[in-house]
């Protein structure tokens, strides 16, 4: 589904961000990208949706080169990637549906389109008595939540997290987390960037561990820190 | 264009407007003073060119034969100045009409009474296409024999031209200049906007809006502002064109035939379609750094 290869990311003033990634994502996959600030992580996410290209390699998303794609190649890859962020990033003048709303109206789905797919969106994340709130009428975890139903809105088959949890409570963000679990479960392949140690360590998913730009430790069902450290 | 990025856009840039409506009526009034002078500039240096144009037909060359010539040496004559390079009429002009046309003009403002018609020959007068072959026409003909005199208005002609070319001149730089002025103020405006909208604008990439849909609006918002300019220039030109006529008139009452000669549906319609230019070009630049990724 998502495959780095031999990707490179210099920034100006030769500050390697990313170097030498090798990585291949499955369809239906679970992963966490740990490791410290700074390291790379939310480059390596903004690469999946082409927010950035990479100064050497390529990225593949679902078996096409992104880093080739230009104008509205890129809008159309994005409606099939939903991101999610530590600091939700909603409208704050419109409410949870409208916020949820505003990502179809924006690329052109009717009318009966939106009145059928909020709704079910909404639902999902288990916020359908919500719809009306505006956001700042909601804690976190359920803002938190509606910006995970604008990203499910077009019924992406890849879903992105950046530190989702980032700003939440601990019971909130493990909520979160068995959220995009479930979405997961229902065929979604799901990456989410995080240093949350707890989180990382109870899911027991598949953890991709970045160290200065570059791949340190790759584990299927691994812990946040290396296991057998002497 | 789909019907959804148009509602969007209409709706977005008329929100922008109104909610930047300070900076609105600056970009608006700029690009209407703008325009009013770049119009201005080109009415006049219309204006200049066709009274030059009509002047050009009364510098004429005045060549004046001797008196001793023959009919058939004067029809030589007169075939031999049509052929000449920039020559557009030749037509003869008899002592007699000379003198009665004299006697017209001067009466009640000298004293006729000495001169009599026989000192008077007759002359041809040479119309030019250009009045800037004049000195090189009336060059041609002095070397012809039979020619008696020579007389061009070459000097005013040449100040004339010379003068024209320098409105034109300073009309060009001007208004250069001031697009310039106007399209940075727009484009400043919508980036008041687009910086207000910024959230947005990253939203609406994130979930994949086309690019043309996200910068339909600012598109809009500066075309229109750069309309309502244009239209406000079409005001002010217009009233100050009727004055600044007038005004030109008195000043050189040599260039009394001053008009522009343009169709006013085509000026006036050429004023809001720059503004529009003005307008477009300016957001454009604004929101072109905002899409770069």
């Amino acid at each position: 589904m998502i495959e780095f290869a031999d990707v490179s990311v210099t920034y100006p003033d030769d500050i390697q961000a990313l170097r030498d990634i090798n990585l291949k994502i499955e369809k239906g996959e679970f992963a966490f990208i740990v490791g410290p600030t700074g390291t790379g992580k939310s480059t390596l996410l903004k690469l999946v949706y082409r927010e950035e290209t990479p100064t050497k390699g390529r990225v593949i998303v679902g078996g096409r080169d992104v880093t080739k794609l230009r104008g509205g190649a890129v809008a159309r890859l994005r409606r099939g990637i939903g991101v999610v962020f530590q600091d939700f990033r909603l409208l704050p003048q419109r409410t949870a549906a409208e916020n949820v709303a505003f990502a179809l109206y924006v690329t052109g789905a009717s009318g009966k389109e939106m009145r059928v797919r909020v709704p079910e969106v909404l639902d999902l994340v288990g916020l359908a008595d919500r719809a009306d709130a505006y956001p700042h009428q909601l804690s976190g975890g359920e803002q938190q939540r509606v910006s995970i139903a604008r990203a499910l809105v077009h019924n992406p088959p890849i879903l992105l997290a950046d530190e989702p949890t980032g700003n939440l409570d601990p019971d909130t963000s493990w909520d979160i987390i068995q959220l995009l679990s479930r979405i997961n479960l229902r065929g979604t392949t799901i990456v989410v960037a995080s240093h949350d140690q707890h989180i990382v360590d109870r899911m027991t998913k598949r953890v991709i561990a970045l160290d200065k730009g570059a791949v340190a430790r790759d584990e299927e069902k691994g812990k946040y820190y290396e296991l057998a450290k002497p | 264009m789909s019907l959804r990025s148009l509602e969007f856009a209409v709706v977005e840039s008329a929100t922008g407007i109104v909610r930047n409506s300070l900076m609105s009526v600056a970009s608006v009034t700029t690009v209407g003073l703008s325009l009013a002078i770049l119009g201005s500039f080109v009415l006049l240096a219309l204006g200049l060119n066709n009274a030059v144009q009509s002047e050009m037909s009364k510098f004429e060359v005045a060549v004046w034969l001797k008196g001793d010539i023959s009919e058939i040496e004067a029809t030589n004559l007169e075939l031999e100045i049509r052929a000449l390079p920039h020559v557009k009429s030749v037509e003869l002009i008899s002592a007699e009409a000379t003198w009665e046309k004299i006697k017209k003009d001067w009466r009640d403002k000298i004293e006729l009474g000495g001169v009599q018609p026989t000192s008077l020959t007759d002359h041809f007068r040479v119309t030019l296409s250009d009045a800037r072959y004049t000195a090189g026409t009336a060059e041609s003909v002095r070397k012809i024999s039979k020619v008696e005199e020579v007389i061009e208005g070459r000097q005013i002609v040449e100040q004339v031209v010379r003068f024209a070319d320098f409105v034109n001149l300073i009309g060009w730089c001007t208004a250069g200049v001031l697009f310039l002025i106007a399209a940075f103020i727009v484009s400043n405006t919508i980036r008041l906007t687009v910086y207000a909208r910024r959230r947005e604008i990253k939203i609406m990439q994130l979930v994949g809006a086309t690019n043309w849909f996200i910068r339909l609006p600012y598109l809009f918002e500066g075309t229109v502002l750069g309309a309502l300019g244009g239209g406000a220039a079409c005001l002010l030109v217009f009233g100050g064109g009727c004055y600044l006529e007038e005004a030109v008139a008195k000043i050189m009452p040599l260039l009394a035939q001053f008009s522009s000669g343009l169709d006013p549906m085509r000026f006036y319609g050429g004023l809001v379609g720059a503004g529009c230019f003005i307008g477009a070009m300016g957001s454009l630049i604004s929101i072109r750094r905002f899409l770069k990724v």
